[in-house]
């Protein structure tokens, strides 16, 4: 049997794929799950003599109560996959290596929906210093951020934070931003009012400089938005 | 060495003095959320009467030995005096908090900082008040 699955309580680290999360949610819920996917779950330690690990438990609480739900793409050199940002009343949960349901998650997981900001903010990794964005307020195509961003060895830095304040929701840009990894950061907006939010492919862009507690403010007013 | 350092009450706080390191606190009379915003003074004397750069070194170090958390914003100036700023993201007591710090270092080897501490979900409506009062600290006496 092989397994991706990591249940590591002595530094609280969990690695599962959405499948296995999946059939460990049917699991604990009382459904069924494959017999593959269980000797799987059993092998990694997720499943102990039937039981869900308890180091599992509060993220399937998590994601049993989802709330608000939120993604962040980033540009960078290579394969950067989209983190998902889940909050609930039990907490947050972050699934960072995108969607595939077979792709190992190094699962974070935090007891409090209001730890979402910092969660973000880890997430993205900002630099702390205040300085010259990596681009003046001009309009220009997405495309040159784009570029600018998945240069190999590149010093600026890309990412989209979509948004819905409920689960079934569509998700909307709430941040974009682009900055240089040594400092300076700006807001990317449509240069023109669009439907669309300012990462659209064909789209002009102005970056307007932000302060870091400017963005940050902006990231702790997601918790505030869930109902 | 006595020092008498002040910082910008909005008027709708109260100010408090307090004993020990701590020179004061501020903090609104009334508040709805869970966490009351404050604004505390500290003077300090520094005997080693280091270099910005290493105080800052130090302060970040003890800062994160403290508090742990997550560093929004550092700036370092030595204009128009010897000056750091800087703003974490922290847990402490089942809260999550916004801390945001200003230390203003003097030649003759002391320091005061005014600490403003907002839970994060105060943050977007409180920041403008904590920020300027934290960043009008001085010294008017020394």
């Amino acid at each position: 049997v092989t397994s991706a699955v990591v249940v590591d309580a002595g530094i609280g680290r969990l690695v599962l794929t959405r499948r296995q999360l999946g059939a460990l949610a049917d699991l604990a819920s009382g459904r069924t799950a494959s017999p593959e996917l269980i000797a799987g779950l059993e092998a990694g330690h997720a499943l102990v003599d039937g039981a869900v690990h308890p180091l599992l438990r509060p993220v399937l609480r998590t994601l049993a109560s989802i709330q608000g739900r939120g993604a962040l793409r980033q540009w960078r050199a290579g394969v950067q996959p989209v983190a998902e940002i889940l909050v609930g009343a039990g907490g947050v949960v972050v699934l960072p290596a995108g969607p595939d349901q077979d792709e190992p998650q190094e699962l974070r997981w935090h007891p409090r929906p209001t730890a979402v900001a910092r969660m973000v903010a880890e997430l993205l990794d900002l630099p702390a210093d205040d300085g010259l964005p990596p681009f003046d307020d001009t309009p220009r195509p997405w495309a040159e951020l784009v570029e600018a961003a998945t240069q190999t060895g590149g010093a600026v830095g890309l990412a989209d934070l979509r948004w819905a304040d409920h689960f079934g929701d569509v998700l909307t840009s709430v941040l974009v931003m682009a900055w240089r990894s040594g400092g300076g950061m700006a807001e990317v907006q449509p240069a023109e009012a669009t439907t669309g939010g300012a990462e659209r492919s064909g789209t002009t862009v102005r970056c307007l400089r932000r302060h870091p507690l400017e963005v940050w403010t902006v990231l702790t007013t997601l918790a505030a938005r869930l109902t | 060495m006595a020092m008498v350092a002040e910082i910008d009450v909005p008027d709708d706080w109260e100010q408090s003095p307090m004993a020990g390191p701590v020179a004061f606190m501020a903090r609104p009379r009334h508040h709805d959320g869970q966490v009351r915003p404050t604004v505390t003074v500290t003077c300090a004397l520094e005997g080693s009467r280091p270099s910005l750069d290493h105080y800052a070194e130090v302060q970040l170090a003890g800062t994160y030995a403290t508090f742990g958390g997550y560093l929004l914003f550092l700036e370092l100036t030595c204009e128009p005096q010897r000056r750091l700023d800087l703003a974490l993201a922290i847990e402490q007591m089942g809260t999550d908090l916004t801390i945001v710090q200003r230390h203003l270092l003097h030649p003759d080897g002391w320091a005061v900082v005014a600490t403003g501490t907002v839970s994060d979900a105060d943050w977007p409506a409180a920041a403008p008040r904590v920020l300027a009062a934290v960043r009008s600290l001085r010294v008017v006496r020394s």
